[in-house]
């Protein structure tokens, strides 16, 4: 007989081959290229490079573009997935941590921290964390006034928000004196520059958040053909709700004490997945891991490498690429 | 051993008591409806049969065992419910959402073995929705998308069986199909049926028995012939109503009478005149 089923293991694994092997490419070609090397056949020199620790190029590509790799990989994969939860717990296409302005209180929390020049690790993560979580809380408050309409007040609520957290940011940077100026303002559109190898250990942070969220990828599946529907399925809707969510903020939270305001990536790739791979978030969730770490190496790569005149910051290439799709979607949303 | 047992039941949302000290039994392998006017209270009462809600006084039993003495997964072994419909923001195919059903059956993991897949299948088979089976939830009718629904709820393979007016916006085929569908699932695989229904009709014709709620209150039970009484209908829905004899079936036959045939706009329209 036909097997109308998705089959989850064969399927899991020929998608995290098929995108870790993407993935795998795009960290080799970010970690070669740079702005004193824009050739792809750089790749050789860095692969020759191996052997000789002692050059200028294997500092360069080991010390400097490795670590930036690296954290553009972690970062998109954050926000990518955190993107994906979102969406389940919001049940809304449209949802993402930048556009609902959890990445923006996120920066207010994480700004308040740096120029209090308390120390980055607990001091400046957990005030992103605090800043984020009290965004999310009434962005969650003004949208579930409205019955009808739910989603756009959701989206509505969100991009003020957002507002609100640029405003306090730069109450908050025009007040300050602080010395570190120039670089807290790079670090706002999203900046992958000061990723250096001691920021490393805080991914220790990140990793058991995925496990988590990837444990719970079946009941997200029943969550969203409804509330009342899972709950009659044995799910504990309450507290898988509460576990995701806080999880999501907890680790874009890190992220944007990592890399700033990076938007538009948990948009682009979970939507570009659920077109491909369907919705089931067994395979969802890993794919949006790999996908997201894929885009944002991608990205960083561009960042770097178009302009000849230094370099930008990444978080403009990604807002200029998923800008527009969100328009587009809001768009094709009403037709 | 009774399959639901409710004993004083109160329950309160948001300050506002919806059901009133309701008590009620439902035999096993019974076909149950519940009739009542819109607000009633009918939904609130299967949400607090499935324990979606908590109720806040009395206590509820289900085949012989006290509800909250079941951990969720148990309850979802033993009682599936079919809600008036599923969210399709994010369209599922129709054979990963009946495979849904077998959720509170899988281990830490949720990977289906072989036989999650065959009961997902039959489930399919008997709802006569396996040739829908690479369509999206979006892409279904009303009718195919109910029976999908029940797909799901059977795969979860319950002892009983809770709906909530399945066959609402369901055209006269599909809803005798529907019905005949759960009077199936009695019949053969055991299923005890208790469901929400508008369709006073439909519900003489296939009830074993039936409740009548009104104002959170039960107002009557018993079998069709007890609970369909002219004066009872008339004082819960508010309207008057034509009662006779299904010459088919033998079962009572319920209809509302526009203003304009009784007597009261029989005169006005003599004075009209």
């Amino acid at each position: 007989m036909e097997q109308p089923f998705t089959r989850i293991g064969k399927r899991l694994t020929a998608i995290c081959l098929l995108l870790g092997l993407l993935l795998a490419a795009a960290m080799l070609l970010g970690t070669a290229m740079g702005s004193s090397s824009r050739n792809p056949l750089a790749v050789i020199d860095l692969l020759r490079s191996l052997g000789h620790p002692d050059t200028t190029q294997f500092t360069i590509v080991w010390k400097i573009r490795l670590p930036r790799v690296l954290l553009a990989a972690m970062a998109g994969a954050t926000l990518s997935l955190g993107g994906l939860v979102f969406q389940v717990l919001l049940r809304n296409p449209l949802a993402e941590p930048y556009i609902l302005g959890i990445s923006g209180g996120a920066a207010v929390g994480a700004i308040s921290g740096m120029l209090l020049g308390i120390p980055f690790f607990p001091g400046v993560t957990t005030s992103a964390f605090a800043g984020s979580m009290a965004t999310l809380a009434i962005v969650m408050l003004l949208a579930s006034g409205a019955k009808a309409g739910g989603k756009d007040s959701l989206l509505l609520a969100g991009v003020m928000m957002n507002a609100f957290a640029g405003a306090v940011i730069m109450f908050l940077i025009s007040m300050s004196q602080s010395s570190q100026l120039h670089h807290i303002l790079f670090w706002l559109m999203g900046d992958l520059s000061m990723a250096d190898a001691a920021r490393i250990p805080l991914f220790a942070l990140i990793l058991p958040c995925y496990l988590v969220i990837f444990m719970l990828a079946r009941p997200m599946n029943v969550l969203l053909t409804g509330r009342e529907a899972a709950a009659s399925l044995g799910v504990n809707v309450q507290k898988i709700s509460l576990i995701l969510l806080v999880t999501a903020t907890f680790m874009v939270s890190v992220v944007v004490c990592l890399s700033g305001l990076v938007g538009f990536v948990g948009l682009v790739i979970p939507h570009i997945l659920r077109l491909t791979i369907g919705p089931d978030h067994r395979l969802l969730v890993p794919a949006s891991l790999l996908g997201g770490a894929t885009y944002l190496v991608f990205c960083d790569l561009l960042a770097r490498t178009l302009s000849t005149n230094g370099e930008l910051p990444v978080g403009i290439i990604t807002a200029m690429i998923g800008a527009p799709l969100f328009i587009f979607l809001l768009w094709r949303a009403r037709q | 051993m009774k399959a639901v047992f409710a004993d004083n039941i109160s329950l309160s949302y948001g300050g506002k008591q919806v059901l009133h000290n309701l008590s009620l039994t439902i035999n096993r392998e019974e076909f149950f409806i519940i009739i009542g006017p819109n607000g009633a209270g009918k939904s609130t009462l299967l949400k607090a049969l499935t324990a979606t809600e908590k109720i806040n006084a009395g206590s509820i039993s289900l085949f012989g065992r006290p509800q909250n003495g079941y951990s969720r997964r148990e309850m979802a072994q033993l009682a599936a419910l079919v809600p008036q419909g599923l969210d399709t923001n994010f369209p599922f195919r129709v054979a990963d959402t009946v495979l849904m059903g077998r959720s509170p059956h899988l281990g830490l993991l949720g990977i289906e073995q072989e036989e999650d897949y065959q009961i997902a299948r039959q489930a399919m088979q008997v709802t006569d929705t396996a040739q829908l089976a690479d369509r999206t939830l979006d892409q279904l009718s009303g009718g195919e998308r109910q029976r999908v629904i029940i797909a799901r709820a059977i795969c979860q393979q319950p002892s009983i069986l809770f709906l909530d007016e399945p066959t609402a916006a369901l055209d006269l085929a599909h809803q005798v199909r529907i019905m005949d569908l759960l009077e199936n699932l009695r019949r053969e695989r055991k299923i005890t049926i208790c469901m929400i229904s508008h369709d006073i009709n439909l519900a003489a014709m296939y009830a074993d028995r039936l409740l009548l709620m009104k104002d959170g209150r039960v107002v009557a039970t018993g079998n069709p012939d007890q609970v369909l009484e002219e004066k009872l209908l008339e004082e819960s829905y508010g309207c008057r109503l034509l009662i006779d004899k299904n010459p088919v079936s033998g079962t009572r036959r319920v209809l509302p009478l526009p203003a304009k045939f009784t007597d009261t706009a029989g005169k006005s329209r003599k004075k009209m005149r």
